[in-house]
């Protein structure tokens, strides 16, 4: 029988310990209670279940005792005596020295934590430095948010270009009040020769622009005046670099650079502070746009529509609505030009660098070097941001584990007074500290191992400088701050909520079985990351492997291309100088190299042939080549025979390639017409006489295309074919023959293996990069399961004791302890293959020729994985398992 | 239901004052005419109110005197005083002005 009396009692006895309830206090109270239980009764509830509620009330009302003393004091926001303050500053001190001596208890635990979270922040920061040098491109310029680049988009060429009409700049200058300033800017690549007393040099690459230029963009101007520089024709800017190159110490103002053979005297005006390498717009001297033909001038006439030449950058006045501004331009230009559907559109600036791609000639007034698309960066910070987890991931499982085994700790705080909030507090106090300790780790991490390698993969000149950045820093701490509550947050709640005696009675509370299944769910995210890192690196390595080694259908080896331009009625004269020499195996002439993207032009309505139907539309690349050329490059005749010398008539005549042949639908292409625009654009009409195999001139990105040669002798681009095991004298009688045709420049070469492997050089900075990331999220991802295992098999070495005593073997010992962890492991590598063939196959489909996906790249992945992380786990086991029972059993 | 619990919180005194204008009550009471009145729109964390009424017994708001009911249970009543009057009435007008503020503003931006 439940006695009501009894439990009231029971209960005025509890409320007797609160400090501030006075007996008055709790003779109101009993009032209430009895009064509320007999209303409950009332309504039908027990004695027992109407007392329990009441009682519950008092159970939440946790502050009544303090709310009784604020109501009697004369300060009510002070804090009652016996309540502990929120902080005591002298326990913050035991705080820290318990959690140094539980990293320095627990050394393998505290390093494989803290170590796993610094590795994956060091990636973090590395990552973050390159985006944010990769975004500070074009920004020094203190307008850059006002000036954008017109980029013009006609039908005729699919896609925008930065080529706009001359007329376009005259039109924008005037008739719209938005734009306050224009410039157009044309881009002339090094080659042109130039000579100030003493040197001469083809190395330099000149801008064209409008005087405006200077004032729309922060080129600093070191000696000169900005206003009149580019005045007067005939003038030209120096950077400090070119005016050191060109008049060393000397001060080069009003002094006579030469250009084009010496005929074109031009008078330095200014020298111009070195182009920051975060410039996009890159040169070494700078002209007035008027010269910008030199030795041929051509008059660019404000009226001239349809000429498209210079890329015209505009500076916009505050608040100009940009999409009417383009819509006027697109109607003014359509107005001109009706047939060509012109659409303008204007670019930022500072999007120039990273958005990019797709537009026609945006290479040519970039900087040579490595191009990094906005995708590629989107996919480095999808990575470095798993890595990131990973490490979180890391630092959660061994808290969470670690937490279990400070009960006694917990319960002594609690039992002394620490409330929930001062245990919360204390650890997460901790996971911060550890978080920015690990921190400190990653930036020595990233400056001394990380950036040195990605300096050197990327090529480009990353610096830890680009930290002073005010952002960066600021970031990365609010980052360790953040990662650091996160990561604690859980273990954090978990520990404080232990009751005390329990925390004090055992060593050690079991885990829950919600905290197992977070713990497992978070290893086997980490497994499918690392799972499916690795088959998407496999599948990028296999298939730039696969580039390296596939036949393109040309020898690849022992080839070099001469690039310097010389005079075209000497290349036969070279040519046979060249063969002179044993070690020369080969040479012949074309108007470029085989090998090369965007190089060749593509023609479709100039060409006939026997039997064309009126439909057939055959877009073909053409090559002008010599009767050499095939013999040089190795490429195979499938049919019919190459141009020779002693056929004169071959000067009309066609060799075509198999593409060709097929997309024309021909089944005997010997001897055939064959019509199409030859040298200097003549249209000639001539015979098929032979048919080449198909090769791959471009990137295996794009499939071949069909294909027409020309036979012309003495183009320019030479192609040298050598003795591999002679190298050296052939290369030292390359440029013997070189000095003797051209006396005054050094001539100019390239491998072509080496120009080949430019052409997928994005590609293997991903691959690369990649790696790095996979290794460094495989090496994580193992910690991890190694510091859990040995916390694991540590709480149940009591059990592994036993269990030997009964006579288990260390294999039955190692089945049942990995058993739960193996299945997982197989489970997240099963989830991770379709994830990582989609991710890869999205990749290779770039790629016209490429490997097949099979099954067992990704099995084979998987397996590594598996096998990685078993080996992690089964290590710690092995120890366990191994160790004396003797031991084990004394443990605690 | 109200559960804006700082709205509740400054609710709290101007209502306990008006309960006790109608005359002496005590504690279980007051709880129970504020849930009635309301529509249990409004329900203390109803232990707390205690503190509460000692609160204001110190700041002179309201006296209390002990009785023994007719089911022998000794209950502490409260009554307001001449204070309490004062600031039920501040708080009244205080009130007054928040709501009629509060409605020009809404007819206003209709």
């Amino acid at each position: 029988m439940y006695n009501l009396e009894h439990a009231i009692e029971e209960w005025k006895n509890s409320m007797r310990k609160k400090r501030a309830v006075q007996d008055g206090d709790l003779a109101d109270l009993e009032a209430y209670v009895r009064d509320k239980v007999e209303a409950l009764a009332g309504r039908g509830l027990s004695d027992e279940e109407a007392f329990r509620k009441v009682e519950e009330e008092f159970l939440r009302a946790e502050h009544l005792d303090g709310d009784y003393h604020k109501a009697r004091s004369s300060h009510p926001g002070k804090r009652p005596p016996w309540q502990a303050p929120r902080l005591m500053p002298p326990l913050v001190w035991n705080y820290m020295k318990i959690a140094a001596r539980k990293i320095r208890r627990q050394k393998s635990h505290s390093a494989i934590a803290i170590g796993s979270l610094a590795l994956a922040m060091a990636v973090g920061l590395l990552i973050l430095v390159w985006v944010h040098y990769e975004f500070s491109y074009d920004r020094f310029h203190r307008s850059a948010s006002s000036t954008y680049r017109v980029l013009c988009y006609l039908k005729s060429w699919k896609r925008p270009a930065i080529f706009t009409p001359n007329a376009l700049f005259f039109a924008v200058k005037e008739g719209f009040p938005e734009v306050r300033s224009a410039s157009r800017a044309i881009y002339a690549q090094a080659g042109r020769r130039f000579e100030s007393p003493g040197v001469i040099d083809y190395k330099s690459s000149t801008l064209s622009v409008d005087p405006a230029f200077l004032a729309m963009f922060d080129f600093p101007l070191v000696k000169g005046d900005p206003l009149t520089a580019l005045a007067n024709p005939k003038s030209v800017l120096l950077t400090e670099s070119a005016a050191k190159k060109f008049f060393g110490a000397d001060d080069p103002i009003g002094k006579i650079l030469l250009a084009e053979d010496a005929k074109i005297p031009l008078a330095v005006r200014g020298v111009l502070k070195d182009i920051p390498e975060t410039s996009n717009i890159d040169f070494d001297l700078m002209m007035p746009i008027s010269d910008y033909g030199l030795s041929a001038p051509r008059i660019m006439k404000s009226d001239e529509w349809t000429a498209m030449n210079p890329a015209l950058f505009v500076q916009l006045a505050p608040k100009a609505n940009i999409t009417a501004l383009e819509s006027k331009l697109s109607r003014l230009f359509d107005e001109h030009v009706p047939q060509e559907e012109a659409r303008i559109s204007l670019q930022r600036l500072t999007d120039i660098h990273l958005r990019s791609i797709g537009i026609l000639g945006s290479s040519y007034l970039a900087r040579p070097r490595t191009r990094v698309s906005f995708g590629q960066i989107r996919l480095f910070l999808l990575v470095a941001l798993i890595v990131l987890l990973m490490g979180v991931v890391n630092y959660v499982n061994l808290a969470t584990a670690r937490s279990l085994k400070r009960t006694r700790e917990i319960g002594v705080r609690k039992v002394i007074g620490a409330r929930k909030g001062d245990i919360t507090r204390q650890f997460l106090g901790e996971s911060v500290l550890c978080s920015i300790a690990a921190l400190g780790a990653a930036i020595v991490l990233a400056a001394g191992f990380g950036l040195p390698l990605l300096r050197r993969l990327s090529g480009l000149a990353l610096d830890l400088r680009l930290l002073s950045l005010p952002g960066i820093l600021p970031e990365f701490i609010g980052l360790a701050l953040v990662i650091g509550l996160v990561a604690g947050l859980y273990p954090a709640l978990f520990v404080s909520s232990f009751a005390p005696q329990k925390a004090l009675k055992e060593t050690f509370v079991a885990a829950r079985p919600s905290l197992i299944r977070l713990r497992q769910a978070l290893v086997a995210v980490q497994i499918i990351c690392s799972a499916v890192l690795i088959s998407v690196i496999t599948v990028l390595v296999l298939q730039i492997r696969y580039i390296d080694r596939k036949d393109l259908g040309f020898k690849r080896d022992s080839l070099l291309t001469i690039t310097t331009p010389f005079d075209k009625n000497l290349i036969a004269a070279f040519k046979s100088e060249l063969l002179a020499h044993p070690s020369i195996r080969g040479a012949a002439s074309g108007f470029q190299p085989l090998i090369g993207a965007g190089g060749h032009n593509i023609q479709d309505k100039d060409l006939w042939w026997e039997g064309k139907s009126a439909e057939t539309v055959v877009p073909m690349d053409f090559h002008f080549v010599d009767e050499d050329y095939q013999r040089t490059y190795g490429l195979e005749l499938a049919a019919g025979r190459f141009f020779s010398k002693d056929f004169p008539a071959d000067k009309n005549n066609y060799v075509l390639n198999e593409s060709a042949v097929k997309s024309m639908g021909l089944a005997d292409p010997i001897g055939k017409r064959f019509r199409a625009r030859g040298l200097g654009g003549k249209i000639v009409e001539g015979q098929i006489i032979g048919v080449l195999k198909d090769f791959h001139a471009g990137t295996l990105k794009a499939r071949i295309m069909p294909m027409y040669f020309v036979y012309t002798e003495g183009f320019m681009g030479v192609t040298v074919q050598f003795d591999p095991k002679n190298v050296a004298a052939a290369i030292a009688h390359i440029e013997a023959v070189g000095k003797k045709f051209v006396p005054e420049r050094p001539l100019e070469y390239e491998f072509l293996d080496e120009s080949l492997r430019s052409i997928y050089r994005n590609e293997r900075l991903t691959v690369r990069i990649l790696s790095v990331f996979g290794a460094v999220s495989i090496l994580i991802s193992c910690l991890g399961l190694f510091g859990l295992m040995s916390l694991l098999t540590e709480q149940r070495t009591k059990e592994i004791g036993v269990r030997k005593v009964l006579g288990a073997s260390v294999a039955r010992i190692m089945g049942f302890m990995s058993a739960d962890f193996a299945a997982l492991i197989a489970l997240a590598v099963i989830l991770a293959v379709p994830i990582g063939y989609f991710l890869s196959a999205r990749w290779a489909d770039d790629f016209a020729y490429r490997i097949r996906l099979s099954w067992w790249i990704f099995a084979g992945s998987g397996f590594l994985v598996i096998l990685l992380a078993l080996a992690a786990v089964g290590l710690r086991i092995l120890k366990a398992a191994r160790a004396n029972p003797v031991e084990s059993l004394r443990y605690e | 239901m109200i559960s804006n619990r700082p709205l509740i919180a400054a609710a709290t005194k101007p209502l306990v004052l008006a309960i006790l204008r109608r005359g002496e009550n005590y504690g279980y009471q007051i709880i129970q005419k504020v849930r009635e009145i309301s529509g249990e729109e409004i329900s203390w964390s109803e232990p707390m109110l205690y503190p509460f009424l000692q609160r204001m017994e110190t700041d002179g708001l309201i006296t209390s005197r002990w009785k023994i009911a007719d089911n022998k249970r000794l209950r502490r009543y409260y009554r307001l005083t001449e204070l309490g009057l004062a600031e039920l009435e501040k708080e009244r007008l205080h009130w007054l002005k928040v709501h009629a503020l509060f409605r020009t503003v809404l007819e206003e931006s209709r």
